[in-house]
Order: structure tokens, then C-alpha cells, then sequence
């Protein structure tokens, strides 16, 4: 009988040490002040728990900014564009593509390939 | 005087042959007004069975662009080396490139094939825009897209 009054007197300690203070953030949590909607709210756990001050913490309607879909063809897409671009960007004269950019024509004879019949080279000229 | 006539006859059996195995030709080709950057022009001939032979003339300096050829680019690979020598400056929308060259005797009524492929930055490609047997007797045709006429004589 001693035992069992014991047992009784230990675990109401239990559950009054710990569910009294989770029964006091229970009434903190929601709405104070009825302006948390959607948002997930913190409380702040102080002496005076009535008064407690509620916090966003964060909100999730992230779709009215346009969103994944909508920044995935915008700038983002944009931004791979350019680094494509800068890849083989090069409009220096003296760059040169993989194989090297060709001699101009009058610095060097022109190749062997029996096109040209006296060996003599081509002259253009742009009107 | 012996040797005198002697030598002639010599530089002149040496000269002739050589007169009589090229062919002054001059190529014109004039550019459209398409409304864009320079165009790339590749120059080149094929045989009989369509292989490759060798390139004429490259319109267009710069070997990163030389893949928009596409059928010289098949051809060639985009070896320098075809084209060292007989590089020149893209053409603009509109204008003329002529080029006056000794074209080798055998080429011409033997099956022979000029061919000129085109391209322009952020346009469409035109491989083989212009494809012409090579005659004595001349010849003329007009482009698809970039190419307003071309014409040998």
C-alpha cells in the first residue's frame, strides 16, 4: 500500500513537472491577437505568459513572387545563356578557334591541292 | 646567235606548258541584302563523284565560325591548312566579292563542281548555296539566301 502511494505521488510529480509548463505554451501558441493566419508563430515563454508577443516566424506563400516554374525561364535562364556565351566569346583578332584561325591570303603561298594551275595566288577584291 | 636562239627555244618550251595548263578566271559573287553581319563564304570543289578536291577561297577569318560551312566542314574538317593562303575578310550584305585566280586546265568540262557555302551569325546556315560545273565555256547561277548571282568567266 506504501508502495502504491508512492508510485502515485512520483508520477504526478512527473506529469506536473513536465505538462504544466507545455499546458502554458499551449495557450501561447495561435492567436493572441488573432493575426497569425497561416504563419507558423512562436511564442516567447516569459513570466507574464498572457502577454506573450507572437513572432513570424516565416510564411510559405511563395508562389505570389512568381516561383520556381516562373524563375526558371527568367533570369536564372538568362544567366546560362551568358555563361554559354562566354565560352567561345573571343573577338580579338589574334584569337583563335581549336584548330587555329588561317593564314591570311599574301602572307602565305596557297596550298598544293591542283586548283591552281600556275601556283600563282588568288587576288579578291569587295565592291 | 646559235646559243642566243638556243635559250629562247629552251625558256620557251619551258614556259608554254605551264601558260597552257592554268586558266585566268574571275569569280563574282554578289550578296543579298539579308540584313546582317558579314557573311562567311567557303570556295571549294568536288570531282565527278562529289569528293572533295581543294578550296578556292574562304570569305571570313576566323575558324570558330567555319563549322557553319557545313559541308566544307564535313569536307575539310575545318583544316586550316585547305584554306592557308586564300583567306580573306567576310562579305557584307549587299556587296560583291571578285576574285581573279588560275584555275588548273583539267578541271574544266571534266565533271567538276565550284561549290560555295554560306553562313551569317545568328542567321540560318546555306551550305552549298551555289553548286556549278566548272566549263570552258563559263557559268552563272543564283543563291538561295545569302547569294544574290554568282558567276565565273
Amino acid at each position: 500500500m506504501k508502495s502504491t502511494l508512492a508510485v502515485l505521488l512520483a508520477t504526478t510529480a512527473v506529469i506536473g513537472a513536465l505538462g504544466l509548463p507545455a499546458l502554458a505554451g499551449m495557450r501561447g501558441t495561435g492567436d493572441a491577437s488573432g493575426h497569425c493566419g497561416a504563419a507558423a508563430c512562436a511564442a516567447e515563454i516569459g513570466d507574464a505568459d498572457q502577454t506573450l508577443p507572437l513572432i513570424r516566424v516565416s510564411g510559405d506563400d511563395d508562389d505570389d513572387e512568381g516561383g520556381w516554374f516562373r524563375k526558371g525561364k527568367g533570369r536564372d535562364h538568362d544567366d546560362d545563356d551568358d555563361d554559354e556565351d562566354d565560352d567561345d566569346d573571343c573577338d580579338d583578332d589574334d584569337c583563335q578557334g581549336a584548330k587555329g584561325n588561317p593564314a591570311p591570303a599574301g602572307t602565305v603561298a596557297p596550298p598544293a591541292n591542283g586548283l591552281f594551275g600556275s601556283g600563282k595566288p588568288p587576288v579578291a577584291v569587295t565592291n | 646567235m646559235k646559243s642566243l636562239l638556243a635559250t629562247l627555244a629552251l625558256t620557251t618550251a619551258l614556259t608554254l606548258p605551264g601558260v597552257a595548263m592554268a586558266r585566268p578566271v574571275t569569280l563574282t559573287t554578289t550578296l543579298n541584302n539579308y540584313g546582317g553581319d558579314g557573311a562567311y563564304l567557303a570556295l571549294y570543289v568536288t570531282d565527278p563523284s562529289g569528293a572533295y578536291v581543294g578550296s578556292l577561297w574562304m570569305a571570313g577569318g576566323k575558324s570558330k565560325y567555319y563549322e557553319h560551312l557545313s559541308d566544307w566542314y564535313a569536307a575539310t574538317g575545318g583544316d586550316p591548312a585547305q584554306i592557308n593562303g586564300i583567306t580573306g575578310a567576310s562579305v557584307g550584305a549587299g556587296r560583291s566579292l571578285e576574285i581573279t585566280l588560275d584555275l588548273a586546265d583539267a578541271l574544266f568540262d571534266a565533271g567538276y563542281t565550284l561549290h560555295i557555302d554560306a553562313a551569317v551569325e545568328d542567321m540560318r546556315d546555306s551550305p552549298n548555296e551555289i553548286a556549278v560545273p566548272l566549263t570552258s565555256a563559263g557559268g552563272s547561277a543564283k543563291g538561295r539566301r545569302y547569294i544574290a548571282s554568282f558567276s565565273y568567266q
